[in-house]
């Protein structure tokens, strides 16, 4: 069972605190400065996580990391250049107690990477997670994870693993069939994220990306346990 | 109506990109060669084909650093203008290239594939061109700085500064929805094309909490890369730096907060400014749409709507694009055109007597009328509802001109 109530924002009290992060009313997510934050209650505390989005160019990483942000508009592919940072703000309900997550996502390319040597440290200073992304559409972004899985936990800070998979087709069959995405999630003990290709709704946006942030938000606080009852071991 | 924009390397004639704007054909290959084609022949002849005017459209050519050639073709837009957007366009490529990379690549499909990274930037600059095939939300003038007053600009710029020096850098503005309200000395002393190419940079992305670009800039640093970066400080509200290797983004951020947090209020008053770009001390009669603010000699401006007659009126009355083009056709052939010359040609006699441009120049339609005069390096234009009598319109300008350099709150 999860810490975090999976279902807590469509419940009374999650209902309740969901309009604090609309642009006035409308249901379109409103989008905070690094100087701002929703307007809860201060008795709210409010947590910080920094996750690097990796992955092959053009599986959508920064579509990714649009739609969670709520800030999604256009499907128009551009290759990202240098490093883009977003805050989202996303409120969770963990045992009884209600916190607000802010996740930074720091999102940029292989490209920039390669041309210039400050991006990857300054992504991977600190960081809480890695994200790794991979395309239902393309078989070898999938074949990629493991490697790029590898190569990332050589880094001090010991980050969580999440792995996002886009363009997902519920109803019909995709490159990757489930019996793969079954096998990587017994070997690597991680669950792939889906997100859809097709955009739905009639709900409002927040809803349709809460399953997912939520899922975030479960693996980074599983490491934090992790991480305390280490540090009570040792004590 | 609508503009396209071809680039080819000289050498070769191999074509790089081509970008387009308005309902148009695309443009096929056989016709991009023979644009090509025409111009490296006559330059085989020593002579260089500059422009030619179709019965609806203007084609110009450019060659940049002996490697690249821009075509052009646009409706409605006049050469001056075209050939402004061309530099700016030669400086996209740069700015996240650099000219070493474009001058001596060997690859030349890696150059198409580092030429799609300006390709949004390039987009943008298409939008600031008068092709007048919609109402867009915003109006832009390629050659220049958009600009916004607000009584709050003394302010910024001292908290701005002071966020400036802890970066150690010269080079720094304040956006509030994509407008600059207040910017260092360094960042005036940028080219214009620099200026808006660091801007555009930054709107013409979809919005995010911090970006770290690297950049050259197509005059001043073509070789070295700077680190474009921006922050959002409260929604529409963004800080724009260039800075070296340090300090790190997370720093900048941290120091960001420590500078502006105690500002909150300010930043909150100059976002609400927009879109009337104007303090509420000066205040516009009904008559007036909107004005036009330019300062031409350093190429910046503020372009305002009046709110208070929004109301009562349809939607796409506010035709703010009508003064860009009133300024571009009318203001900068009359009233500029001279000043544009003398740059060109140094020899002229400072002594004698010469024309120095129109003071003033108006303009009837049916729906609405334009009006603008000059302050020494100042160009203000209005955009008056066709009732207001001709006549009156001057006084109506000299006004609104009398409000705002006498109100010593206004500062930009």
């Amino acid at each position: 069972m999860s810490a975090i109530n999976m279902n807590w924002l469509a419940s009374a009290e999650g209902e309740s605190l969901v309009h604090h992060f609309y642009v006035n009313s409308s249901k379109k997510r409103r989008f905070y400065g690094i100087l701002e934050r929703p307007s809860l209650p201060t008795s709210i505390e409010e947590v910080t996580y920094k996750i690097f989005m990796i992955g092959r160019s053009g599986v959508g990483k920064t579509s990714v990391v649009g739609k969670l942000a709520g800030t999604l508009e256009s499907n128009n592919y551009t290759e990202t250049n240098g490093i883009r940072k977003t805050n989202v703000f996303w409120p969770v309900k963990i045992w009884d107690k209600i916190v607000l997550i802010k996740l930074q996502f720091w999102d940029t390319s292989e490209n920039s990477i390669k041309k210039y040597s400050h991006i990857l440290s300054a992504c991977k200073d600190k960081v809480d997670a890695m994200c790794s992304v991979f395309s239902f559409d393309d078989a070898s972004s999938f074949n990629d994870i493991p490697y790029l899985m590898n190569t990332m936990t050589a880094t001090k800070e010991k980050p969580a693993n999440i792995v996002i998979g886009t363009k997902f087709k519920p109803w019909s069959s995709c490159v990757i069939d489930d019996a793969q995405i079954k096998e990587f999630e017994d070997k690597w003990k991680v669950k792939v994220i889906k997100i859809d290709a097709s955009k739905s709704s009639i709900r409002s946006e927040m809803f349709d990306c809460s399953y997912q942030l939520n899922a975030i938000c479960n693996i980074l606080w599983n490491r934090d346990k992790e991480f305390i009852s280490k540090l009570m071991g040792q004590s | 109506m609508s503009v396209y924009v071809m680039c080819l390397t000289s050498s070769g004639g191999i074509p790089l990109f081509s970008r387009q704007k308005g309902d148009n054909d695309t443009m096929t290959f056989s016709k991009i060669a023979s644009l090509n084609g025409v111009h490296m022949f006559l330059k085989s002849q020593d002579i260089s084909l500059l422009s030619t005017d179709l019965s609806d459209m203007t084609v110009i050519w450019k060659e940049f650093e002996q490697c690249i050639i821009l075509i052009a073709i646009a409706s409605g837009v006049t050469k001056y203008i075209l050939d402004k957007f061309l530099d700016a366009t030669f400086g996209a490529m740069v700015l996240f290239t650099g000219i070493d990379e474009i001058k001596n690549s060997k690859n030349i499909e890696r150059l198409k594939k580092d030429m799609r990274l300006c390709s949004s930037i390039i987009d943008s600059l298409m939008d600031c061109l008068d092709i007048g095939d919609k109402i867009s939300t915003k109006t832009n003038i390629v050659n220049m700085t958009e600009c916004i007053i607000s009584s709050e600009n003394i302010l910024l710029q001292t908290c701005l500064e002071g966020f400036m020096e802890y970066l150690d850098s010269i080079y720094g503005c304040v956006l509030v929805h994509g407008c600059v309200a207040a910017a260092t000395e360094g960042w005036w002393s940028l080219d214009s094309v620099e200026r808006k190419l660091l801007t555009i940079a930054i709107t013409s992305e979809s919005i995010c909490t911090t970006y770290d670009i690297p950049v050259f800039l197509p005059c001043k640093s073509p070789n070295v890369a700077f680190r474009l970066v921006a922050i959002t400080l409260i929604n529409h509200v963004q800080i724009l730096a260039l800075c070296g290797p340090n300090p790190e983004l997370t720093e900048i951020e941290r120091f960001a907060v420590q500078c502006w947090k105690s500002n909150m209020d300010v930043l909150c008053t100059v976002e609400q400014c927009y879109p009337r770009n104007l303090p509420a001390s000066v205040s516009l009669d009904n008559e007036t749409l909107g004005f036009l603010l330019v300062n031409y000699k350093v190429e910046k401006f503020v372009l305002g709507r009046n709110l208070q007659c929004e109301k009562n009126r349809v939607i796409g009355s506010h035709r703010l694009d009508i003064l860009r083009t009133f300024y571009h056709q009318a203001v900068e052939m009359f009233g500029l055109s001279v000043e544009h010359k003398e740059n060109s040609d140094e020899k002229v006699i400072t002594n004698a007597w010469k024309f120095t441009g129109a003071k003033e120049t108006y303009l009837c339609s049916e729906y609405h009328k334009c009006h603008a005069v000059k302050h020494n390096d100042y160009i203000l234009c209005v955009l008056y509802t066709s009732v207001v009598p001709t006549h009156t319109m001057r006084l109506i300008s000299q006004k609104i001109l009398k409000m705002i350099f006498s109100d010593k709150q206004i500062y930009w």
